[in-house]
């Protein structure tokens, strides 16, 4: 199983990672985000062998792959009752503080 | 496998539209510089169009420049620093409307500098006019029957017309329109930075892009108009690579 996540905030639901998907395993949400996108998300994780092609495609780097023994993302983001999803707190990691060292 | 934000990029969510390809090659020239190991001594120029914002984004020095103006200003930071890696990374309007002879003149002097310039075929932030790469029929707000040869001539082609200039080192236009494209995308823009470094000259990756919205067509439709319209006007290749 990928470890891959696809961070919803980031993304704008312009679902080019849907047909680029060789396996058809990436579909729309009907979840909107904070800023009113549709999400992409993954059909099924067992499915998904890391490819990486909708990480290419996606102009947003909203999908990224952690390698095997990272921590597994945080859980995936689940319908609210509002209808509009939130990011779990701690679930972003800080990667690149502006001006970070190499 | 892994796959996460290059260093060069920062942690930021872009202003461009959904579907837009500036994202894209956001990430191969940051990916490049990460793999080159030239995030601290690289310097970018920002140009005037939607990617004006480009120093939000990049973790590296960026400048920002008068309209068509990024070679101009390459061309005296690479000769007041010339271990430095400078990139300027333009539009159609800003490299091949008002920046045309600041382009033409860095790229025949043989400026040792790489050019990223974005092809979408339209001016995007100003609102959909035309550009000098429009093609022929294509539809804008200022070209609202199509362009037409005859008034407005045929569209500029970057590639071709830089290709006759002695100064110039290494010319290829690229897509990202589908996920194959961008990985040729970014061996070219690897390409056109490794030239710098080894101190050849003027290089140039051309690369044809997305803009939906101002086409008026869905992020779908954009990819399928790169890949059934514009690359037919605008063929994929390498134009120039002097060794």
């Amino acid at each position: 199983m990928a470890n891959i996540e696809i961070d919803k905030e980031r993304c704008k639901g312009c679902c080019l990672c849907v047909s680029e998907c060789p396996r058809g395993n990436i579909r729309m949400s009907e979840l909107l985000n904070s800023s009113g996108h549709t999400c992409a998300e993954i059909i099924e994780l067992s499915e998904c062998n890391a490819c990486a092609l909708c990480c290419q495609i996606c102009p947003d780097l909203a999908i990224r792959i952690h390698a095997s023994d990272e921590t597994p993302p945080g859980p995936l983001i689940r319908i609210q009752e509002t209808g509009v999803s939130k990011q779990p707190s701690g679930d972003r990691k800080q990667e690149t503080p502006i001006g970070g060292q190499e | 496998m892994e796959f996460k934000r290059p260093t060069a990029l920062l942690d930021a969510c872009t202003h461009y539209c959904g579907g837009c390809g500036h994202g894209i090659v956001h990430r191969l020239v940051a990916e490049v510089i990460d793999e080159l190991g030239i995030r601290q001594r690289t310097i970018g120029t920002a140009p005037v169009g939607c990617a004006v914002l480009l120093y939000d984004y990049f973790n590296c020095d960026i400048i920002e420049c008068a309209h068509g103006r990024p070679p101009a200003v390459a061309t005296g930071m690479k000769r007041v620093l010339p271990d430095r890696i400078i990139f300027t990374y333009q539009g159609d309007g800003d490299l091949a409307a008002i920046g045309t002879s600041e382009t033409i003149h860095a790229a025949n002097r043989g400026e040792n500098i790489t050019t990223i310039f974005i092809n979408n075929a339209i001016y995007g932030m100003t609102g959909g006019q035309m550009a000098p790469t429009t093609m022929i029929g294509q539809r804008t707000t200022t070209t609202q029957d199509g362009r037409d040869i005859t008034s407005e001539g045929p569209p500029i082609k970057v590639c071709e017309l830089l290709s006759s200039l002695d100064g110039v080192a290494y010319l290829q236009r690229v897509a990202v329109s589908t996920a194959k494209d961008v990985i040729k995308a970014k061996k070219a823009i690897k390409k056109a930075f490794v030239n710098q470094i080894e101190g050849r000259g003027y290089s140039l990756v051309e690369v044809l892009s997305m803009c939906p919205t101002d086409w008026k067509l869905t992020p779908k439709q954009a990819v399928d108009f790169v890949n059934n319209e514009m690359k037919k006007v605008f063929p994929l290749g390498v134009y120039k690579d002097k060794k």
